[in-house]
C-alpha cells in the first residue's frame, strides 16, 4: 500500500500544474458548498425553538389562511392575517376537542387545539370550511376557505418518522437550498465535479501507452489500484482543501453564527460526493480501457 | 498581433474542441451574470434569509462571493484544459521553436488560446444567463448590460491567468526536445 501511495505521487508529480489545477478547482467548489450548506444548518437551528413554542403540545394547530411567517431575528412565528371571528368558539363544540387555546407569544393569532382524537376533530374541522392538512409542505388554505388546519400528531407516510416541527423547519430550510446562493453552491459543486471528471479523463486518455506495457506484462489489476489510488489521492486532498476554504469563509463572512460543529455536518454531507467521484471519475474509464486488448492499448497514439 | 492570428486559427481548426472548452467558463458565467442582473431577486432573498446575527447585505455578499468561486472554478478548469493542448501540440511548439520563432511570441499564443476561450465562455455564459432568466423576472436592459460587461471581463481575465502557467510550460521545453516529444 504504502508503495502504491509513492506511485501515485510520483504520477501526479510528473503532471505537476494539473494536478494541483484540479485540486485547486475541486477545493473551491466543495468550499462553496459546504458554505451553503453550513448556512442552511445554522438557519434550521434558528428557528426551531420558535415552532416548538406555537405548537406546545397541541394536536391541531390553525392558522390564519395565508400561513404563518417565521421572524428569525426575534425568534417568532408571526400569523400573517387574522382567524375568522368565532372560530375558537366554534372549535370548542367539535366532537373530541378536550381544550381550545389561543397561542400568546411566538405564534400569536393561532389557535391550539386539544383534542382526544385529532383525526375525527380534522374531519369536523374540514367541514367548518377550513383546509386540513398535516403536511406542513402546504403553507395556505385553499382558496375559499377560511383557515388552515394542521394535524401535528396525525403521521403522514411521507416524512414517515420525523415529527411536525422538524417537517415545519424542513419546508422552511428549503428556502436557502432554493435561493440563489444555493442554486450558487449547487451548481459551483457541479463544475468541480465535472473539472475532476475531465481532469481524471485527461489523465487516463494520456496514458493509454502506458497501460498497454502494464497490461502486456500482466499487471492489469495493480494498474487499476494504482489509478483509483492516484485519484482517491487528488480528490481527498481536493475536499480537504474546499472543507478547509468553506469553513474559513463561513468564519470570515458569518462570524455571529459560526459553528465548528455546523461546519462537520456540512462536511458529512459533503463526502457523500467523494465515492460518486472515484468510481465516475477513475473506476469506470480505467476499467474499461483496460478491458480493450494491449496490444491495441499500445499501438493507440493520442 | 501574429500570435493572436496565429492563436485564432489553432482555435477555429477545431471549432467543436474550442466550444467544449469554454463550457465550464460558460456555465460559471452563466452563473455570475444571472446573480448580477438579478440583484433585486437576490436582495428579496437575502431579506428572507436573514437571521439574528447576519443582515442581508451579508447575504448578498456572500451569493456574489460564492458566484465569483464559481467563475474561479471554471477558469481553473481552463487551465488545466490548457495543459492538455500544450502537451497535444509539443511537436509544434518545437517546429515554431525550430523555425526561430521568439519564446515570447510562442507563449502569446497559448496565453491568447486560454483568454479566447475565457472570452467565448464569458459571452456564451451571458446567453445563458439570459435564457435561464426567462424563468423569472427579465433583467432591466442597462442592468442586463452591466452585468454582461462585468462577467465577460471577469472570465475574460481569470481565464487568462489560468492559462500562464500552462503557456510558461509550452515555451519550457528545448527545440529538440520539444520536437521529439512522443507520449
Amino acid at each position: 500500500m504504502p508503495k502504491l501511495v509513492k506511485l501515485a505521487l510520483a504520477n501526479w508529480r510528473r503532471q505537476r500544474l494539473r494536478a494541483a489545477l484540479t485540486a485547486g478547482s475541486l477545493s473551491l467548489s466543495v468550499g462553496a458548498v459546504v458554505f451553503v450548506y453550513a448556512l442552511s444548518v445554522a438557519f434550521q437551528s434558528s428557528g426551531s425553538a420558535a415552532v416548538e413554542d406555537a405548537i406546545g403540545n397541541a394536536d391541531i394547530w390553525v392558522v390564519p389562511a395565508k400561513g404563518v411567517t417565521v421572524d428569525r431575528d426575534k425568534g417568532l412565528i408571526k400569523a400573517d392575517g387574522a382567524l375568522p371571528g368565532g372560530l375558537q368558539a366554534e372549535a370548542e363544540a367539535l366532537p373530541a376537542v378536550t381544550a381550545v387555546t389561543p397561542v400568546t407569544g411566538s405564534g400569536e393569532g393561532t389557535l391550539q387545539i386539544s383534542s382526544s382524537d385529532p383525526r375525527q376533530t380534522g374531519e369536523a374541522l374540514a367541514a367548518q370550511g377550513l383546509t386540513v392538512s398535516s403536511d406542513p409542505s402546504r403553507v395556505q388554505a385553499k382558496p375559499g376557505d377560511s383557515a388552515l388546519a394542521y394535524l401535528v400528531t396525525v403521521n403522514t407516510d411521507r416524512f414517515g418518522v420525523y415529527t411536525f416541527t422538524q417537517q415545519f423547519e424542513a419546508v422552511q430550510v428549503n428556502e436557502v437550498a432554493a435561493s440563489v446562493l444555493g442554486v450558487v453552491g449547487r451548481v459551483t459543486l457541479a463544475l468541480g465535479f465535472f473539472s475532476v471528471l475531465s481532469s481524471l479523463l485527461i489523465s487516463i486518455d494520456e496514458r493509454r501507452r502506458e497501460f498497454g506495457i502494464l497490461a502486456a506484462v500482466g499487471i492489469t489489476d495493480d494498474v487499476l489500484y494504482l489509478f483509483l489510488v492516484e485519484s482517491a489521492l487528488l480528490i481527498g486532498v481536493g475536499l480537504l482543501g474546499g472543507v478547509l476554504f468553506g469553513g474559513l469563509m463561513f468564519a470570515l463572512l458569518m462570524p455571529g453564527i459560526f459553528a465548528v460543529g455546523t461546519v462537520f455536518q456540512a462536511v458529512a454531507l459533503v463526502s457523500v460526493y467523494f465515492p460518486i467521484m472515484l468510481i465516475a471519475g477513475a473506476l469506470i474509464p480505467a476499467w474499461r480501457l483496460l478491458q480493450r486488448s494491449p496490444l491495441e492499448l499500445l499501438r493507440s497514439s493520442p | 498581433m501574429r500570435s493572436l492570428r496565429y492563436a485564432l486559427r489553432m482555435v477555429s481548426r477545431a471549432r467543436g474542441q474550442a466550444l467544449l472548452r469554454s463550457f465550464s467558463a460558460a456555465v460559471a458565467a452563466a452563473l455570475t451574470f444571472f446573480v448580477l442582473a438579478q440583484s433585486g431577486t437576490v436582495r428579496a432573498q437575502a431579506d428572507a434569509l436573514s437571521v439574528g446575527g447576519i443582515d442581508a447585505g451579508l447575504v448578498e455578499r456572500a451569493t456574489l462571493s460564492l458566484a465569483l468561486v464559481a467563475i474561479a472554478v471554471g477558469a481553473l478548469q481552463v487551465g488545466v484544459l490548457m495543459t492538455r493542448v500544450v502537451l497535444q501540440r509539443m511537436h509544434e511548439i518545437g517546429v515554431l521553436k525550430a523555425s526561430g520563432i521568439s519564446d515570447r511570441d510562442i507563449f502569446l499564443v497559448f496565453a491568447f488560446e486560454a483568454v479566447l476561450y475565457g472570452l467565448v465562455g464569458g459571452v456564451l455564459g451571458c446567453l445563458l444567463g439570459l435564457a435561464i432568466s426567462v424563468f423569472g423576472p427579465m433583467p432591466e436592459a442597462d442592468e442586463a448590460l452591466r452585468a454582461a460587461l462585468i462577467t465577460v471581463a471577469v472570465s475574460t481575465l481569470v481565464a487568462a491567468v489560468a492559462g500562464i502557467a500552462p503557456a510558461r510550460k509550452a515555451i519550457r521545453a528545448p527545440a529538440v526536445e520539444a520536437l521529439s516529444h512522443s507520449w
